[in-house]
């Protein structure tokens, strides 16, 4: 051995002993604790599964559609290869489809263990007899068969028992039923609330349950009576008492209702219909400057995407790309035309 | 195996490729959470198995640009952010890529003592040293952990990994010299954080 090779390797035994004591001191790095582990693993191993059956009966289809060559065998086969969803096959009714879907949301049917939960990704349908639960991260957006919108905050339990009867067990829940549907009912052990056409949200707490209404009426029946609440009412109903407040359509309160909204599309949509899209979810209302304006922000058709950005800036986009100008101004958004005096905004 | 081949065969639903998968990020992904959402093991969880639902769905997406790792913790982070903004939180949690500790942490290995300042020390060198050996390929951070701290010989390693003699003598030198670079690489840009900050 030379020298040198004697150096090297002197060198080398140095730096590994450095590595073995920064190592020794730093320990073992904690594992995963086996039950999160195995609980992770379970759900994610079903996803995975039912990811795979998924391309792998799309494959089959776009190969049978290929092969067959006749409108005949195709619709044969469409029915018997057509993906389940992600689970196991589930025979109930489909309720509702997932919207939107923020952290960890799970689908579990009435009579299956705990271990079967699915994970609900964005466009998976949810049935009638499965709970839906948000956890410490989770919020769902989900579009009912019926077009309402029934939204789940952190924390939530509930079912969609038909698309008229939601049951909430726990946490908060919004729905937003539009102008086409009315009677649809929110059960909760403390009393059910119905809807009038229109938007509230749910809150269940341990002993009492709030009712916020945003548009439109919301009967709260309890002991076979109903309270009727309005717009800008907040009801809180507990086992021997019904106290009523108020809140604002718009602001804070509804914050989580906004985050979990489903994606603003403009593409194709007349600027006024736009408006009052964005409008709806913020609880703002549009006004403009002049009736001749409504009837031409009703024919300014827009176009393109608007994915990424936040409402204000959608509107932003939407009113000043058909030349017109905007500002809110408690909770209402008026729109005029650009002032022709108006001073020219300075280049950068 | 590379990562886009481990992707490919994950894609393809073969059951080994996903125990290898599952077994091998899970842990180190779950660290990753936990230290950033305040050692909140119920978050760390739920956002531990949404980062892994998320990846799989998109897997086809992946390219092997980055190391697979990488590219979950990215999934990871913006999973943390969402959680963050959803409930409010403002987390200030010292982590030790993202943070402070220092090469004078480092340098002052040998002076170690009981005070506060140590142990503060002690913690952020090991966030370093834990995050550095997460971040290595494959099983390299394993087996070095198997071979300076739970002593295991070579050929106890290479029976872990079922493989050759020489393979986990390979796989240790290039661990050790991955950990030595990317450690250095960490250290350095913690370094240039804290003067940052303190200056």
């Amino acid at each position: 051995m030379t020298d040198r090779d004697r150096r090297d390797r002197s060198s080398a035994g140095k730096d590994e002993a450095e590595l073995a004591s920064l190592l020794r001191i730093a320990g073992t790095r904690p594992g995963a604790p086996v039950e999160r582990s195995a609980r992770v693993r379970h759900a994610v191993h079903r996803h995975w599964r039912a990811d795979v059956r998924g391309r792998t009966v799309r494959r089959r289809w776009m190969a049978a559609v290929a092969l067959a060559g006749t409108a005949a065998l195709v619709l044969i086969a469409i029915p018997l290869m057509l993906p389940t969803g992600q689970g196991t096959p589930v025979a109930a009714a489909v309720v509702a489809t997932v919207d939107r879907v923020e952290g960890l949301v799970e689908a579990l049917a009435d009579r299956a263990g705990p271990g079967d939960a699915r994970t609900l990704v964005s466009d998976a349908p949810v049935h009638a007899d499965e709970w839906v639960t948000t956890g410490a991260t989770g919020r769902a957006a989900l579009r009912v068969t019926n077009g309402a919108s029934v939204r789940l905050d952190v924390g939530s339990r509930a079912r969609l028992s038909t698309a008229m009867v939601i049951e909430l067990t726990e946490g908060a829940l919004y729905v937003d039923t539009g102008s086409e549907v009315t009677g649809l009912e929110v059960r909760t052990p403390l009393g059910t609330a119905r809807d009038v056409g229109t938007q509230f949200e749910i809150r269940m707490h341990e002993s009492a349950l709030r009712v916020r209404v945003r548009t439109g009426v919301v009967e709260v029946w309890r002991d076979d009576r109903p309270i009727t609440a309005h717009p800008g009412t907040e009801l809180t109903v507990t086992d021997h008492d019904v106290v009523s407040g108020t809140v604002s359509s718009f602001g804070p309160e509804w914050g989580w209702v906004v985050g979990i909204a489903p994606e603003i599309q403009i593409d194709g949509r007349p600027l006024a219909a736009s408006l009052e899209a964005i409008s709806r979810e913020h609880g703002w209302r549009v006004r403009y400057a002049d009736a001749a304006l409504a009837v031409e922000a009703a024919a300014i058709v827009l176009h393109g995407s608007v994915a990424g950005l936040a409402p204000l800036e959608v509107v932003s986009v939407a009113v000043t790309t058909s030349g017109l100008e905007h500002r809110l101004q408690d909770g209402e958004i008026v729109v005029s035309r650009v002032r022709p005096d108006a001073a020219p905004e300075e280049e950068p | 195996m590379s990562d886009l081949a481990q992707a490919r065969r994950l894609i393809a639903g073969d059951e080994a490729a996903f125990e290898e998968f599952f077994s091998g990020y899970f842990p180190r992904l779950y660290r990753f959470a936990c230290a950033r959402v305040g050692g909140n093991e119920d978050v760390a969880e739920e956002i531990t198995q949404t980062t892994l639902i998320r990846a799989i769905t998109k897997l086809h997406t992946y390219r092997g640009e980055a190391a697979l790792f990488t590219w979950l913790c990215t999934l990871c982070r913006r999973e943390i952010a969402g959680w963050r903004s959803r409930t409010g939180r403002v987390l200030e949690v010292p982590l030790a890529e993202d943070h402070p500790p220092t090469r004078a942490a480092l340098e002052a290995l040998a002076t170690f003592g009981g005070d506060p300042e140590d142990e503060l020390r002690r913690r952020e060198l090991t966030e370093l040293v834990r995050a550095t050996l997460d971040h290595l390929p494959g099983r390299w951070g394993d087996a070095l952990e198997w071979r300076y701290i739970e002593g295991l010989s070579v050929s106890e390693i290479a029976a872990r990994l079922s493989v050759s003699y020489k393979a986990a003598e390979s796989l240790l030198s290039r661990a050790r010299r991955a950990f030595r670079d990317g450690f250095a690489l960490v250290a350095d840009s913690a370094t240039a954080v804290a003067s940052r900050e303190s200056g």
